[in-house]
């Protein structure tokens, strides 16, 4: 750390943050007209600290849980309904069926039968079997890959059993953002509710002898303006070039560790960086979203969508603020990276905490509604509690709050948030935003990027072994590996203008994070279920599945999608040799 | 005007080497794998006689064949036809005959709005609600997306009356080429079987009487090793750009009329320029396609997604060669072409034959297989009968055999070509391929394709009214055509050096080319349906359908769009500045 970083680092504290998160502690955010207040709030604060916000005025489409529960047997199930759930509040009826889940993965948005069922379900032919015309009771979170799968399998509704004491909130759809018509077919139309655990193992129980039940289940859904606030700290050289920063406003009831903590982190950075925006080579944008937990990323999703050229020829990076400063959070090995941006990430948390950082894939979930742009990420999640100090708490794993499992429910208040880890985990983002703004080049390695696609070609390559030849993949990830070390070898001898530099990096990032990352074309967005590395070619790993007849349709899918990241990877390499040369 | 060495190159054509071909394939049913493998070998030692190098490839296709289908009404049996791709009925299905009558100008309408197909009787005899578990008789041919949309209304199966005397055989999947995992779910699976009129006309009657029917097909569908011969006529001075020249060999029956005749042509036009490859700067790739007929277009596609990165680095045109030559087939109208290569095209039509031809846009049909790589494309079906020969003569529309209603049927015989008119299709062919072989810069004007796209989004901007701003991409259509007039004047001007000139004429046609020809991604097909203009934002003609709800996501649907298609406009601006820099 330099002595302009370390001074910077020294302006942070806790009193903005700390009063912010105390206010939102006692504000419910997820009601749209709560969230507007929630938003009215924060511009108070900014305006006070004399940021200039802009507020924009999206009408979003949402869908708000309100009240549920689940009558089997006579007794009545205290449960609440996942966004974008069918509504039934006169009661819908089925037989119950019971199919298990695999345990370790009731969080994953995997469509993989055997990742989320184990041995429980055989086939295809057999999950439909077991749950055609029935409700469905197995162990979840709302969840929008199983709920697609249930759905298409022909479960008439869907009861989830939580993990624990607590029922959490939480969405059901796979469609990304306010959906349009590509989308619209995979809106969920069945009930699915949530219940905790000690009821939902007494529906099991009853599911198991046969029995009926009945859910009823009620929701505001339509369309509703969201304030959405952004601040721009204008960079002094290339102010048109931009670091993304933001995360969700709108939460679960009060959500402090969900994502007030990470909206007080928010203010605070945008007040360190306005404070010394002199010394910023480049802009940084703030945003904080509404529509993230009712509207599945509809915030982010609609900044993406009418910002969409500024971010495509002017966003260097976008950093996602989710759950920072949780209690008991002092863990890094959760972080979220893309190959390219992972030592800058890491080497952040190294020199604020001193603590080693892991880096991991990022989830098709968060914010993250900018890799169909296919811009360079990293975070999102923050720091989490130890594995082994979950273990000892006997915790089961949640996807926020730093692993507290008041996530997503009434819990989820004052007590999650820990001001120690709170002021790290600032300064981490602080430092990486502002490394990311002032660096003369962009400090992402797109080697790394190219070496994990070497790796992943590897992989497919020994799964498909005679089926389908990868080699011109393999080949075509050689060849721009050699050209990203003419690329940065000429770097390291200052042999490039840096200007052409950023420019092919930041161009990088809009052809390789999109083959690597989503499926339909760019300006659109990926559904909400796990996307496999280069999933064009995924499907070699699959391959296994097809009889002798369908395979050829596999090949031909891996043929087409080879082509596709072929394309990309030359692209790539040409323009890495044009700023070479 | 005709130049020296392009009268040399017509003085060359003979009538010997086509008609004989010709002649041959007359006598050979070209459907089955093992007569069209016989052909291809026929072809390529026909060029082998002539010192071209041939290469042969050996695909494997998905082929779905005809074979016996037949109705029973009353117990009285109709022959029938059942087109490829549809679902086998040997055992036959019995239904309720249910008659909805086609507007007859939806024959060859690959739309799938049912009042462009039924007009709007349809609704008001009681839509789509009739038609689950009945057999549908309608008129009109085996038309992919009208029987799609049957088969989504469950009917238990489809009779198709055509319009004359004869079966017209054709396929019915909207699949383009080799189903793949994504357009997998396409595929039909309802039963199809085709009638000549005098029988439809019978069954009509009996449909309105309530009568029930019984369809029974036959089809032989799977993987088969298909030939594929290609001729390279090598250029002198960018032997790896090439245009790429074909049409299919395999057809219906007989096929003279469709294609024996485009097999003809490419065959002699193969002979000439390879006899006066020293004057070719680009190289010529001609192709002989099988899989057309019972693959939906499978061979192109094979190619296409085999030689993928080729075709996207270095093929500069293709030209499609089907149906030309046929009797009384000598008006150049509505000939297909895209609008870049219409001054080039017409010009040679009329340096050649004094007629000034119209022109239209491709349909989503034929071997149009290049539109998601981006290629331009002109000719397709050639010569056609006069309008007032059609008249005189009574004819019903036909996409192939110049007119001649024979396409498609056992009448396809040597009748149906015509030697004069054959000469001068191959003379046309050969002097469009080239000149575009020859000329130092590409012939294609891409300043009519930014005016119609400017067109397009003005049209639809009048749709949209209030409710879309296409604006900001009519802002990015204008300056692209600014920029093309700078472009050209600096051309026209001595000022761009020919490559670079080239790498923009080539390189636009990867960028517009997939915005107003596709939806897919790149490297994938899109479905052989009307594909209508900017395909991303053309729902903006459909807005009163929408209601309050799905108004907004139809919106949303067209900001995504918007953003796709000033990404592309915008990448083909900044070829052409940095040709101009």
């Amino acid at each position: 750390m330099d002595d302009l970083e370390s001074r910077i680092l020294s302006e942070v504290s806790l009193e903005e943050p700390w009063a912010l998160i105390e206010a939102f502690s006692r504000m419910h955010r997820w009601q749209p007209e709560d969230v507007n207040k929630g938003v009215d709030f924060l511009v108070g604060r900014l305006e006070k600290l004399g940021i200039p916000v802009t507020v924009h005025e999206p009408v979003l489409h949402l869908s708000v849980p309100l009240e549920a529960e689940v009558r089997v047997a006579g007794q009545t199930f205290r449960a609440k309904p996942p966004g974008y759930s069918r509504a039934v509040p006169d009661g819908f009826e089925g037989e119950l069926t019971y199919l298990r889940a695999a345990p370790k993965n009731i969080r994953s948005y995997s469509k993989r039968i055997e990742d989320l069922f184990g041995d429980a379900v055989k086939s295809v032919e057999d999950a439909k079997a077991k749950v055609r015309g029935k409700i469905v009771v197995t162990e979840s979170f709302a969840n929008p890959a199983n709920t697609q799968l249930f759905e298409e399998w022909g479960a008439c509704g869907i009861i989830a059993v939580n993990p624990g004491a607590n029922i959490h909130w939480g969405i059901c759809t796979t469609v990304w953002g306010t959906p349009d018509l590509d989308d619209l077919p995979r809106r969920p139309s069945i009930p699915v509710v949530a219940v905790n655990n000690p009821d939902g193992q007494k529906i099991i129980e009853l599911a198991k002898k046969g029995e009926s039940g009945t859910i009823v289940s009620d929701l505001r859904e339509g369309w509703f303006m969201q304030k959405l606030p952004v601040v721009d700290i204008p960079g002094a050289e290339q102010p048109e070039k931009f670091v993304l920063l933001h995360g969700h406003l709108d939460s679960w009831e009060v959500g402090v560790g969900d994502n007030a903590t990470g909206n007080a982190a928010k203010l605070e950075l945008a007040r360190v960086l306005w404070n010394n925006r002199d010394k910023l080579k480049r802009s940084v944008r703030i945003a904080w979203w509404p529509g993230h937990s009712t509207g599945r990323y509809a915030g982010s999703t609609w900044f993406s969508d009418a910002f969409a050229i500024d971010l495509d020829e002017n966003c260097v990076a976008q950093i996602n603020c989710d759950s920072p400063g949780c209690r008991w959070a002092t863990s890094y090995h959760k972080t979220t990276v893309m190959a390219e941006t992972e030592a800058l990430a890491l080497k952040a948390i190294a020199d604020v905490g001193g603590r080693h950082g892991k880096g991991n894939r990022p989830h098709q979930a968060g914010d993250y509604s900018f890799n169909n742009i296919g811009i360079s990420s990293y975070f999102m999640l923050s720091s989490t509690m130890p594995d082994d100090l979950r273990a000892e708490k006997n915790y089961y794993a949640v996807s926020g709050c730093g692993g507290n499992i008041g996530w997503h429910t009434e819990d989820d208040t004052l007590e999650i948030a820990d001001k120690d880890i709170l002021m790290t985990d600032m300064k981490i983002y602080l430092l990486a935003v502002w490394r990311n703004a002032n660096a003369d080049i962009l400090p992402y390695d797109w080697r790394a990027t190219a070496a994990e696609f070497l790796a992943t070609i590897d992989t497919y390559r020994k799964a498909a072994g005679d089926r389908f030849d990868l080699t011109p993949s393999h080949q075509a990830a050689s060849e721009l590996a050699g050209a990203l070390d003419g690329f940065y070898g000429a770097i390291e001898k200052n042999a490039i203008d840096a200007g052409e530099a950023n420019d092919a990096i930041t161009e990088l990032a809009r052809i390789l994070v999109p083959v690597n990352f989503v499926r339909t074309p760019r300006f659109r967005h990926d559904p909400a279920y796990t996307t496999p590395r280069l999933p064009t070619i995924a499907t070699a790993e699959e391959l296994d599945d097809f009889d002798d007849y369908q395979i050829g349709f596999a090949r031909t899918q891996l043929m087409r999608g080879q082509n596709r990241l072929i394309a990309a990877l030359r692209e790539a390499k040409r323009r890495v040799e044009r700023a070479t040369a | 005007m005709i130049t020296d060495l392009e009268s040399r190159l017509h003085n060359d054509v003979s009538i010997d080497a086509p008609w004989a071909l010709l002649e041959t394939f007359s006598t050979i049913i070209r459907e089955h794998p093992d007569e069209c493998n016989r052909a291809a070998d026929i072809i390529a030692e026909r060029l082998a006689a002539f010192g071209v190098p041939v290469t042969m490839h050996e695909p494997t296709l998905l082929l779905s064949m005809p074979g016996e289908s037949h109705v029973t009404v009353d117990g009285r049996k109709f022959r029938a036809k059942t087109p490829a791709m549809s679902q086998a009925a040997p055992g036959g299905i019995e239904a309720e005959l249910l008659y909805v009558r086609s507007r007859p100008s939806s024959l060859f309408l690959y739309s799938r709005k049912p009042e462009d197909l039924f007009g709007e009787a349809f609704e008001a005899a009681g839509g789509v609600g009739r038609i689950a578990g009945r057999i549908l008789v309608t008129e009109g041919y085996s038309n992919p997306a009208k029987i799609s949309l049957f088969e989504e209304w469950g009917a238990a199966a489809v009779i198709i009356v055509n319009p004359g005397k004869n079966i017209h055989w054709g396929s019915c999947s909207t699949i383009w080429g080799a189903p793949d995992l994504d357009s997998l779910p396409r595929k039909p699976k309802i039963t199809v079987a085709i009638v000549n009129n005098p029988d439809g006309q019978a069954i009509i009657e009996r449909a309105k009487a309530g009568k029930s029917a019984a369809v029974v097909t036959n089809l032989d569908e799977g993987w088969f090793k298909s030939k594929l011969p290609v001729a390279e006529i090598p250029g002198q001075r960018e032997p790896e750009k090439f245009v790429l020249l074909h049409g299919h060999y395999d057809g219906w029956h007989y096929g003279v009329g469709d294609n024996g005749t485009g097999n003809a042509a490419k065959l002699e036009i193969a002979r000439v320029l390879w006899n006066h490859r020293d004057k070719l700067r680009r190289s010529v790739r001609i192709a002989w396609w099988p899989g057309h007929s019972s693959g939906r277009y499978a061979g192109s596609s094979w190619y296409a997604d085999t030689f993928a990165m080729d075709l996207d680095e270095n093929c500069v045109a293709h030209s499609n060669c089907d149906s030309p030559g046929c009797r009384w087939a000598t008006a150049y109208r509505d000939i297909p072409m895209m609008p870049e290569t219409i001054p080039f095209a017409t010009d040679a039509i009329r340096d050649l034959t004094g007629q000034e031809a119209t022109t239209k846009r491709p349909n989503r049909s034929s071997d149009y297989t290049f539109n998601n790589i981006g290629i331009s494309g002109f000719f397709m079906a050639s010569s056609m009968l006069p309008e007032e020969v059609v008249k005189e003569k009574n004819y019903y529309y036909c996409g192939g055999c110049g007119g001649n209603i024979e396409w498609h049927t056992e009448d396809d015989t040597m009748e149906v070509a015509d030697k004069d008119v054959l000469l001068t299709d191959i003379k046309l062919y050969l002097l469009a391929v080239a000149r575009v072989a020859r000329a130092e810069v590409l012939p294609f004007d891409w300043r009519p394709v930014a005016r119609e796209i400017g067109e397009t989004v003005a049209s639809y901007q009048k749709a949209a009214g209030t409710r879309f701003d296409f604006s900001p991409l009519a802002e990015d259509v204008e300056r692209l055509g600014r920029r093309l007039d700078d472009f050209y004047s600096a051309l026209d001007a001595g000022k761009v050096a020919a490559p670079v000139a080239n790498g923009v004429i080539q390189g636009l046609a990867r960028v517009l080319i997939p915005a107003d020809f596709t939806y897919q991604p790149r490297f994938t097909h899109d479905p052989a349906m009307v594909v209508p203009r900017l395909a991303a934002i053309a729902k903006a003609a459909e807005l009163d359908d929408f209601d309050e709800f799905t108004l907004g996501v139809a919106q949303t649907h067209l900001k995504r769009g918007q953003n796709r298609l000033r990404a592309a406009i915008r990448q083909a601006v900044r070829q052409v500045d940095a040709a101009l820099a």
